[in-house]
């Protein structure tokens, strides 16, 4: 299977194909270049878009089958066109912006938020030397790339001129710095035992997958991205019950689903990113590479709805002692247990 | 030490009996009935919208007594009516103001000659208004069987028979 | 262009940084107000420091619509106060009207009357567990507790021909006896529903989750709840052990068995574990009922047309939110001269404003949930 195992060399093929229309037209080759960046956005916001569609479906059968129901079932067969009608919809809704709001921040908040889990996307490896962007700081990059989203989410709350949205964006705040923290931390163990911070490499060295070694790491990692997801039972920036729906409150239409496909874009990037550092990434028997990158990731979707659907929420002082006061010391406990043995081991 | 594991052991078992319970309803067939596709049938005493049900012979009963103009709470049910030379009483018109009516069905509990029954029919919205002023006497609603035997207290009702869904067509 | 303080400005001026409370409308539309209920919060943070319900929004005059209406119109309206557990309306009503013209209850209306009574309790208080879940975040409990509130509503409109405004009970008896195929249809229902509250529990009350967010928060002491004639589940919570079936037996009470539930904390928790446990009970009645019911007639010796004597009664009843009561005044009239209606939820919502200063603003929604009030009936 040669497209999988060369597409770096398919971008090449393309971008070349590209600068030499750039040239034949008369224009300079570096256009040929900016078209193929733009086209490379585009096909990846296709499947940010396409990705979050079979993820929202996937959620809502799961849970409409855990709670007894059957989930959409009327647009399409089982209602597989379900989240097409509803994308549909979001698309063609009026935007309004609130007469309270800080226009400007308003606006810009979905965007901010979504760049940030689109962003992270980029660096990951689907398949042996498959990945869309080549960093050897994947590890830091993510992470890092991910971190932008609490300034949307603040933006979101600021901007609304609502209490209940301004709660939700403080809360949120507070709540993923906090659990940044044991999530990096959590990650520190695997690093050592790689020996590296490019993920293809970490990867390649889990010849046994290093959830085996990093048991405790795997767990603190768990629990802190369901956090930086806002998913429940962390969900308390939106917090239903409580604020309606929180940061998002105000939003409507497209700029909703903004936020929505940056909720489950970075949900998937977690899940992957739990996939590639703990469960072996694309490493796998018989199936090709990017079957297993998927079925794992797929698994530690699972994981994501089964808790949403099942747990209710935590308060938020509780939120924040699990995460400074539980999560922080096992994730440091960890990483001095994983000097400790690859000293003497 | 111990304590700390004992705790943690009880909320992983914790988490995890609630994890087991979902996970346990996903292999599960759903309970959902599917509405309009699906419809499940309605026990016999259901009480739907108002009818005026004829008997066999194309005749309803009512007399026109006023009973269960009184009878209602809401003010749902307006009788007009011509008195004969014999000082019997002719319907002229039965009119249900479905909009107001609150299906407690005491009207048909308070006739006296079992001329009225509560229908299964129960999808009435309309875009219209003036659709939920009913003429009674103007629909030819045949007698149910599932309506035998009356609503009132002092006749019980014999077994339930058949599917007691009503045939009745929404009228307007 | 408005001062805006710097950091400059605020070393040296210190008072021009200040925090203040921020005041927040939670409600008439929100998602656990539980209906219209407008609760106004001052916040100092996440911290509520000072709390006010405003009721009123579904004030429909239910007292005074009964002074133009006969007493036995008034039945059907009475569904429509605490529409979860509509029979109890009916029913003290009906209490109320037979002290009044002080007419006999068959003892097999009696029966049926508990019978309904507790599926009744049973369903408002599964409704209730669905929306303590989903107060506190957990989606799931509510689709189970309603698929088994969804049985007994069945079973309801096959008693009574309708799911949720039942109509049943009149003065001087029930409407309807006992449809047949009903007593195999209950006992299918408590077959199926036995294994339940073992299922909820493993789903929420032992999840250390939801034990944390209830354990501890909203107490309310005995003291305090006598002080707000607060009753039923939320009285039995802080552990006050006065249910009116045991304290002043009404109806064919006396003649069952069945446990009193109590837990003496008063928090959240302690309210959630009496409601579950009196889920259980119910059970037990209904099952007790179905088998003791006595043959003979369900009406009393009721007139058609009702027209008691000038005089007044006040009768109360244990409704699944606490007690209920009627006070009817009668001028000789087939109207009631005057309806007073004591709704448990009413005073049950009072205490709000004495509990809710200094918790968490996640918790106010907790502890509304778990005070289980019914906004209608609050407003009546």
């Amino acid at each position: 299977m040669t497209y999988i195992a060369e597409p770096a060399q398919l971008v090449l093929w393309l971008r070349g194909g590209l600068q030499q229309l750039a040239v034949w037209a008369g224009l300079p080759a570096v256009w040929g270049d900016w078209l193929g960046t733009v086209m490379e956005i585009f096909s990846l916001f296709a499947f940010c878009a396409v990705l979050v569609m079979v993820l929202v479906y996937a959620e809502r059968k799961i849970a409409g089958h855990m709670q007894d129901r059957l989930g959409p079932m009327r647009v399409g067969w089982h209602g597989v066109l379900q989240v097409v009608a509803d994308t549909i919809k979001l698309i063609f809704k009026e935007s309004e912006v609130p007469a309270q709001a800080d226009r400007c921040v308003y606006r810009a908040a979905p965007y901010v938020v979504f760049l940030a889990g689109f962003l992270a996307l980029l660096a990951l490896p689907l398949d042996k030397g498959v990945l869309p962007v080549h960093l050897n700081v994947g590890v830091i990059y993510i992470l890092a790339a991910g971190t932008p989203g609490v300034v949307g989410i603040l933006m979101a709350g600021w901007g609304s001129g609502n209490k209940y949205s301004l709660l939700g964006g403080l809360r949120s705040a507070a709540q993923m710095i906090s659990y940044e923290v044991p999530l990096v931390l959590s990650l520190l163990g695997i690093v050592m035992l790689g020996r590296s911070l490019d993920l293809q490499q970490l990867v390649a060295a889990q010849t046994v997958p290093f959830v085996l070694y990093q048991p405790v790491a795997f767990i603190v990692f768990l629990i802190a991205a369901v956090a930086e997801t806002n998913r429940n039972p962390f969900d308390i920036p939106e917090a239903e019950s409580e604020l309606t729906a929180g940061f998002h409150t105000e939003y409507g239409g497209i700029r909703f689903a903004y936020f929505f496909l940056a909720e489950y874009v970075k949900m998937f990037v977690f899940s992957a990113l739990a996939a590639t550092l703990f469960l072996g990434g694309w490493r796998g028997p018989v199936l090709p590479g990017w079957c297993w990158f998927f079925i794992k990731t797929g698994g530690m979707l699972f994981l994501f709805f089964w808790f949403r659907w099942t747990f209710p929420r935590l308060r938020a002082d509780q939120l924040m002692n699990l995460g400074w006061k539980i999560l922080t010391p096992l994730a440091f406990l960890n990483i001095i247990g994983t000097a400790l043995m690859l000293m003497w081991l | 030490m111990r304590r700390i594991l004992f705790s943690s052991w009880q909320v992983v078992m914790g988490l995890g009996q609630g994890l087991a319970v979902t996970l346990g309803q996903l292999f599960r067939k759903p309970c959902t009935v599917q509405y309009p596709k699906e419809r499940l049938i309605w026990p016999q005493r259901s009480r739907g919208r108002l009818v005026l049900p004829r008997t066999r012979e194309g005749r309803h009963k009512c007399t026109s007594c006023l009973m269960c103009q009184r009878a209602c709470p809401n003010g749902t049910i307006a009788i007009t009516f011509k008195t004969g030379d014999d000082n019997k009483r002719a319907l002229v018109d039965f009119l249900y103001a479905l909009e107001r009516c609150t299906f407690c069905g005491l009207c048909v509990e308070a006739c006296p000659f079992d001329a009225l029954r509560m229908s299964h029919a129960h999808e009435l919205a309309a875009y219209d208004r003036n659709r939920l002023t009913l003429h009674l006497q103007e629909e030819k609603i045949p007698f149910h069987p599932a309506w035998r035997g009356g609503l009132s207290y002092r006749a019980e009702l014999p077994p339930a028979a058949g599917s007691g869904q009503a045939h009745v067509k929404e009228g307007g | 262009m408005p001062h805006l303080p710097g950091v400059d400005n605020l070393q040296s001026h210190p008072e021009a940084m200040h925090t203040d409370v921020v005041t927040l409308n939670m409600g008439p539309q929100h998602p656990s107000t539980h209906g219209a209920l407008r609760l106004i919060l001052k916040l100092d943070g996440e911290r509520v420091v000072w709390a006010q319900p405003d009721i009123g929004y579904i004030h429909r005059g239910f007292e005074k619509m009964a002074e133009a209406m006969t007493y036995t119109q008034y039945v059907y309206l009475t569904d429509r106060l605490d529409y979860l557990s509509a029979i109890f309306n009916e029913w003290g009503y009906c209490l109320a009207c037979e002290a009044l013209a002080q007419i006999e209850v068959p003892r097999r209306a009696e029966y049926l009357r508990v019978l309904a009574g507790e599926l009744c309790r049973l369903s408002s208080h599964l409704v209730w567990l669905g929306a303590m879940g989903m107060d506190v975040g957990a989606f799931t409990p509510l689709t189970y507790t309603f698929r088994e509130r969804e049985m007994i509503l069945d079973l309801f409109d096959m008693l009574c021909g309708q799911r949720m405004t039942f109509n049943y009970c009149r003065i001087g008896g029930v409407a309807r006896d006992l449809p047949a195929g009903f007593a195999d249809r209950v006992r299918a229902f408590l077959k199926h529903f036995k294994r339940m509250p073992d299922m909820y529990d493993r789903l929420l009350s032992d999840n250390p989750i939801f034990i944390a967010r209830m354990q501890g928060v909203g107490v309310l002491p005995a003291e305090l709840a006598h002080a707000h004639a607060v009753t039923g589940p939320n009285l039995r919570g802080s552990g006050v052990a006065l249910d009116l079936r045991r304290s002043t037996p009404y109806s064919a009470y006396p003649e069952f068995d069945f446990d009193v539930c109590t837990q003496p904390q008063g928090d959240a928790l302690a309210r959630y574990r009496v409601r579950l446990e009196e889920m259980r009970q119910s059970a037990r009645i209904i099952a007790q009922s179905l088998e003791g019911v006595p043959e003979g007639e369900i009406m009393g010796k009721a007139p058609r047309v009702f027209k008691p004597p000038a005089g007044e009664a006040y009768l109360r009843l244990e409704s699944s939110r606490g007690v209920q009561g009627f006070y009817l005044v009668s001028d000789g009239g087939s109207k009631p001269a005057r309806c007073r209606i004591r709704v448990p939820s009413f005073a049950n919502l009072s205490v709000l404003p004495a509990i809710l200063p200094g918790v968490q603003m996640a918790d106010v929604v907790a502890i509304i949930g778990s005070i289980d009030f019914i906004v209608p009936e609050v407003d009546r």
